[in-house]
């Protein structure tokens, strides 16, 4: 990262005095007067404060307290995830495909597991956005996380009491013992698994995220996509999970179609972002399912392993 | 009838009666608007047409949507009509009782209420016959940016936005400021575009668009020298609400628009944290370019840039028609023209002219509070009326 310069530095002083203090987050003049101008719209402290936590990396998000994410405003807190616009893209992609292609008169209501769900803005987003009745599950590990996602559902949707459609759980899906059991078939699995790996963490990720956001949301590698494999395939008919780098998308797509069994029934895609990185794996039956996934996922991705 | 009357009574005038001078005055033909044979036989016609539909209606027949419309303008020009023949015939006894001596007195006390009456009927009437915009009931978008002048221009750019801003806090219209872009280094504005969500506020404000002028000493003129600046004013119609970014996105054809968003290189996902939600959207069939980066949220960045942009082209459609129009009628500039500069703003003579009207007011700074805003605006509405109405006659 190159230094700024005093310039710079003093060039952003005489715009405004909490100028330069953003300069250390924001890098360039023009992208710090566009912070400064959200701060001065949104921040509930003071304008200098909520600078000073800027200068020392602390997120944005953070300091503001709320992340759009499609039509929302989530909230967001310390120890949880923020939600990014890679997974708002994919949700409101995912989203368009089934308001595209599934009726709302689908028996009792479609249901969606959402597991390592941080802040919930997939479910949430989803939730507010489905055209065809639906159930969600919210699962992730952490209990900041999982009252982050009470309180975001209260906030958007606490009109007539809490929601009946929104179940909220706080498990282990790795390590707990018995494993979680839904009831019934799931009709779709997303997941955004902290996909950062230990040996990238120091050198490929940004300080801001480094510093204050949380290491169980961030780190880890294959994981959660053997559980995938493992746990979560014979119970579902598709899902779609995030991914950091094409080791996990490799993973998935040999692991399938080196399997007997799985290559017969599953297609497995790559979806990538509009910055032009993999983004997500995401597969589907095509034989015995109640939505037409085909059609959902049509304009999702590229089908890299088709199941005949 | 009544021109018989005026005829009458120009000949009682050149008798010398003094008794009458007060009648005669306010028979002056000066004041009496009284509509063209041409225009009222157009009326006529309407109401022809009104009974047809009428007909329809008793017979059973349910209108479509368009005939509902077309029904409810007749309908109103009718009323209007009707409202206009009572006022000429109560005019034209009015003025045969004037012949007999005892009634003069009464008699003329009722004309001088009649005669605003009529006018203002005919006024109405008017309008209703003549072809009204196709945006007119729209709300609209005001898009500010400073001409030549520097950082003088860019003050009065923010001072014109301000005027509008009160303007519409005045008629109570709702009203938001979509994206503005001050200027770093001093004051003023760059850019701003305000938008007032009342429907028909478009018809309105339709004559504010070109260049406004504005001769003063800057604040920041030293030696109190006076300077001309100028800043363009562009008014474009919002053709829906629509919020559903998806639902915008669906209007367009596929491939007539492009949108580009600003992405960081790198890894990006949960690498970094940082908010990139600047929207850019092209639309390929007419060049146009649309940039919005001011809320966090992409989602309403991109709900934005397509409400400007849906404008944008409504207006440029409209331009082109407009074009198509007056080269068919081989007629040279008219009031919706924003190449030239439409109104001087003059601080050391306390003086707003406006150079398509020709009206002068000496009280600068309620125009620039918005209080006295309408009575430019409306005498550039009465002025189009009288335009209109003679190219409804030469059409004629």
């Amino acid at each position: 990262m190159p230094r700024i310069s005093w310039k710079a530095a003093f060039e952003a002083a005489r715009l405004h005095p909490c100028l330069p203090l953003l300069l250390r987050a924001c890098r360039t003049v023009e992208q710090a007067q566009v912070e400064l101008r959200w701060l001065l719209k949104e921040t509930p402290r003071s304008v200098r404060q909520a600078c000073v936590l800027r200068s020392r990396h602390v997120p944005l998000q953070y300091v503001i307290g709320t992340q759009p994410f499609g039509c929302l405003d989530i909230v967001c807190r310390r120890n949880v995830l923020i939600p990014r616009w890679e997974t708002e893209e994919w949700t409101t992609e995912l989203i368009a495909g089934i308001n595209g292609s599934v009726l709302s008169s689908v028996h009792g209501g479609i249901k969606i597991y959402d597991l390592c769900s941080g802040t919930g803005c997939v479910p949430l987003l989803m939730k507010s956005q489905l055209q065809c009745d639906a159930h969600f599950t919210a699962i992730d590990v952490s209990r900041h996380a999982v009252r982050l996602i009470r309180l975001n559902l209260n906030r958007l949707f606490s009109k007539g009491g809490s929601p009946a459609d929104f179940r909220i759980m706080q498990r282990d899906i790795l390590h707990e013992y018995p494993p979680i059991m839904p009831d019934g078939r799931i009709d779709i699995v997303t997941c955004n698994p902290p996909y950062i790996r230990r040996q990238d963490f120091v050198t490929d990720v940004q300080k801001s995220v480094k510093l204050y956001e949380p290491k169980l949301a961030l780190i880890g590698d294959l994981e959660f996509y053997q559980n995938l494999l493992d746990h979560w395939l014979p119970r579902t008919d598709s899902f779609v999970y995030e991914i950091g780098n094409m080791g996990q998308f490799d993973f998935i797509s040999k692991t399938v179609r080196q399997d007997p069994n799985l290559s017969q029934i599953w297609n497995v895609g790559l979806k990538f972002d509009s910055n032009n990185s993999p983004r997500c794996v995401y597969g589907f039956k095509s034989e015995n399912t109640r939505l037409d996934y085909r059609k959902i996922f049509q304009n999702f991705g590229n089908i890299m392993h088709s199941c005949k | 009838m009544s021109f018989q009357v005026l005829k009458k009574l120009t000949f009682i005038r050149s008798s010398f009666l003094l008794r009458f001078q007060s009648t005669i005055n306010v028979i002056d033909k000066g004041t009496l608007k009284q509509l063209p044979p041409s225009l009222l036989e157009k009326a006529k016609d309407y109401t022809i047409k009104l009974y047809a539909l009428d007909d329809l209606i008793s017979n059973g027949t349910i209108l479509e949507h368009e005939q509902q419309k077309l029904y409810t303008r007749l309908k109103s020009i009718n009323t209007s009509l009707l409202q206009y023949e009572k006022c000429i015939y109560e005019f034209g006894e009015l003025n045969l009782l004037m012949k007999d001596p005892s009634l003069k007195q009464e008699a003329e006390v009722e004309l001088n209420n009649l005669v605003p009456k009529l006018n203002k009927n005919s006024e109405d009437l008017l309008r209703k016959l003549l072809p009204r915009h196709p945006f007119a009931d729209k709300s609209c978008l005001i898009e500010l940016r400073p001409g030549v002048g520097g950082i003088e221009a860019m003050i009065f750019t923010q001072d014109l936005s301000n005027m509008y801003i009160n303007y519409a806090h005045k008629h109570g219209w709702p009203c938001s400021i979509v994206s503005q872009q001050e200027n770093v280094s001093g004051s003023g504005l760059i850019s701003s575009i305000l938008s007032i969500d009342e429907p028909g506020s478009f018809d309105k404000l339709k004559y504010e668009a070109g260049v406004h002028r504005v001769q003063r000493i800057p604040a920041t003129e030293t030696k109190g020298r006076t300077h001309t600046s100028t800043a363009g004013v562009v008014v474009l119609p919002q053709m829906d609400n629509d919020v559903d970014v998806e639902a915008q996105e669906r209007k367009f054809k596929p491939g007539e628009i492009r949108i580009d968003i600003k992405r960081a290189s790198g890894k990006g996902g949960q690498h970094v944290n940082t908010t990139d939600s600047a929207v850019r959207i092209t639309h390929i069939p007419t060049n146009i370019v649309v940039h919005m980066q001011d809320e966090r949220s992409q989602h309403k960045n991109k709900a934005k840039a397509f409400t400007i942009l849906r404008a944008r082209i409504a207006e440029l459609e409209n331009k082109q028609r407009e074009d198509k129009e007056r080269e068919r009628r081989k007629e040279q500039v008219t009031s919706t023209d924003r190449s030239d500069k439409i109104r001087t703003y003059n601080y050391p003579q306390n003086r707003i002219t406006d150079h398509r009207c020709g009206l002068t007011m000496h009280d600068i700074a309620s125009v620039m509070s918005g209080e006295r805003l309408d009575v430019i605006i409306d005498a550039m509405e009465s002025r189009e009326i009288e335009l209109q109405s003679k190219r409804l006659l030469e059409s004629k």
